[in-house]
């Protein structure tokens, strides 16, 4: 029997560390049980080394760090099964919660927002995040679980994003148009090109391509999707006629007033209507030349006291038929598209036109 | 007892034993043994099992320790450690847990055996475990 020198057993221990055994349990059991088979196994004459070089590859396939890994490993992965577990039932109540959200929200029945939000936690929140932490086990390469993962987070960000959007948070849309796009764009091809040389994988990497690309494809197109065009040309057409009427209930203002042409009050009336009208027509001007409302606002400031003005001199003439202007909805005009924004401003003018025919009506009818 | 019992059924299963086979059983192997000697460092599991079995059964260091740990963090094991000269050795033992865990598991193989013995048609009619 071959009883070990001090210097030997130091050498294998260091030679166990060199190789990749970090753990220093793991090292103590791994050293005590080479040198139990040195002691009990070997023969006197032979080599120390040449002995120990021979024994070494009893303990792995390729090399002695697989036996730290599959430790670390089982020490990691204790809760393996209850995370698949987990994952199971919360895939089971994602579907559950889904379908019966879907079918209460058909059927008008209280609680559907409930159950589909509950039904979007649980998937976005519980599913998602342990696939992650399950496919990064899996014995698959390492550029594929980075992929994979990529992937499971943008799904993340996207089903927040729908969630978001049910809830009325912000960002919703952010959240769902940059997920949808980095998806459809980057994930996409790059899962396509890392998984496509590997013949095992190639047809169902091309299916689950096509697959995905559509998805996403169809999604994305949806969010850069304005209203419909037949839409578009309705709202311009209800200016048109709105715009056409108000001109000419003005022009027979214009009629109407010069019967008033002492009235002072009238006179006063039709300036300031044609004020406002104006800065109305300017502001309509402008957003049909730039296509949008952004700018808006900083006119809509400075009519203030145009409107102030003149919703004075409504009341002040105390005629029931006539309306004050109210400013509030301008305010808000940079919210909506630029085909509404006009809208809305040519209904304005129209209203300026009737309450001025409506008084000059009414002193006609006086006399 | 069950070292027996257990023999008599890996017999059944092939006299070459795979990995394979031996991976899904080392489990139970190492409890049962533990049960039987109170206490056992991981050379002398390795060289029990070679020993009883003829050879037939030789558990690798590479699946051994990974599972000796993993059965210590869950609480099946404890150890004790002595120092022989330089080194560590480590002695393993069940604790209570440990205790139930192995009767479970054995029962649990003796009656998975019994229904391979009749699923593989080596015994003609399906018995009790």
């Amino acid at each position: 029997m071959h009883s070990l020198s001090d210097v030997e057993v130091d050498f294998i221990e260091s030679d166990l560390k060199s190789r990749g055994i970090v753990s220093e349990d793991l090292r103590d059991n791994l050293l005590d049980h080479i040198c139990c088979i040195i002691e009990n196994e070997k023969r006197e004459e032979t080599d120390f080394y040449e002995y120990y070089d021979r024994i070494l590859p009893r303990f792995f396939k390729k090399e002695l760090s697989e036996i730290q890994t599959e430790t670390d490993n089982l020490l990691k992965f204790k809760n393996f099964y209850i995370m698949k577990k987990i994952l199971n039932y919360s895939g089971a109540a994602t579907v559950v919660l889904t379908i019966l959200g879907a079918l209460f929200k058909s059927f008008h029945l209280p609680g559907a927002g409930i159950l589909i939000i509950l039904g979007g936690f649980s998937f976005s929140i519980i599913y998602l995040p342990l696939l992650i932490i399950l496919k990064l086990k899996d014995e698959e390469s390492k550029i594929d679980k980075l992929v994979q993962s990529f992937g499971l987070i943008l799904a993340i960000f996207l089903t927040a994003g729908v969630l978001f959007k049910i809830m009325h948070w912000p960002y919703a849309n952010n959240l769902m148009f940059y997920s949808t796009l980095l998806f459809t764009f980057i994930f996409v091809p790059v899962y396509f090109i890392t998984r496509f040389r590997n013949p095992e994988k190639k047809f169902n990497t091309a299916v689950n391509s096509v697959l995905m690309i559509a998805v996403g494809g169809i999604f994305y197109s949806m969010f850069d999707m304005s209203y419909s065009k037949k839409y578009e040309q309705l709202m311009v057409a209800n200016h048109i006629y709105i715009h056409e009427n108000a001109e000419k209930l003005r022009n027979s203002n214009k009629r109407l007033l010069q019967n008033e042409a002492t009235n002072s009050e009238a006179q006063n009336f039709h300036q300031l209507s044609q004020e406002l009208n104006n800065s109305i027509e300017e502001m309509v001007k402008k957003i049909s030349e730039s296509n949008s409302t952004r700018d808006v606002l900083q006119f809509v400031n400075s009519m203030d006291e145009k409107v102030n003005s003149y919703n004075i001199q409504v009341a002040e003439l105390n005629i029931q038929e006539l309306s004050a202007i109210e400013i509030k909805p301008f305010k808000r005009l940079n919210e909506v598209n630029s085909e509404l924004a006009i809208n809305v401003l040519s209904r304005t003018q129209q209203q300026i036109a009737v309450n001025e025919n409506c008084y000059l009506t009414n002193l006609l009818a006086q006399k | 007892m069950y070292k027996t019992r257990i023999l008599k059924i890996l017999m059944y299963i092939c006299p070459m034993y795979s990995s394979e086979l031996i991976k899904g059983t080392l489990k139970t192997i190492v409890l049962n043994l533990l049960r039987d000697k109170g206490r056992m460092y991981g050379y002398e599991i390795t060289a029990k099992v070679k020993e009883l079995t003829e050879g037939k059964i030789q558990i690798t260091e590479g699946a051994l320790y990974p599972t000796l740990h993993s059965l210590e963090k869950n609480g099946e094991l404890e150890t004790e450690k002595e120092f022989i000269g330089k080194r560590v050795r480590k002695y393993y033992s069940l604790t209570s847990q440990g205790q139930e865990t192995a009767s479970q598991k054995v029962n649990e193989l003796a009656d998975f055996m019994n229904t391979m013995k009749f699923l593989l048609d080596l015994e003609p009619k399906l018995g009790n475990a």
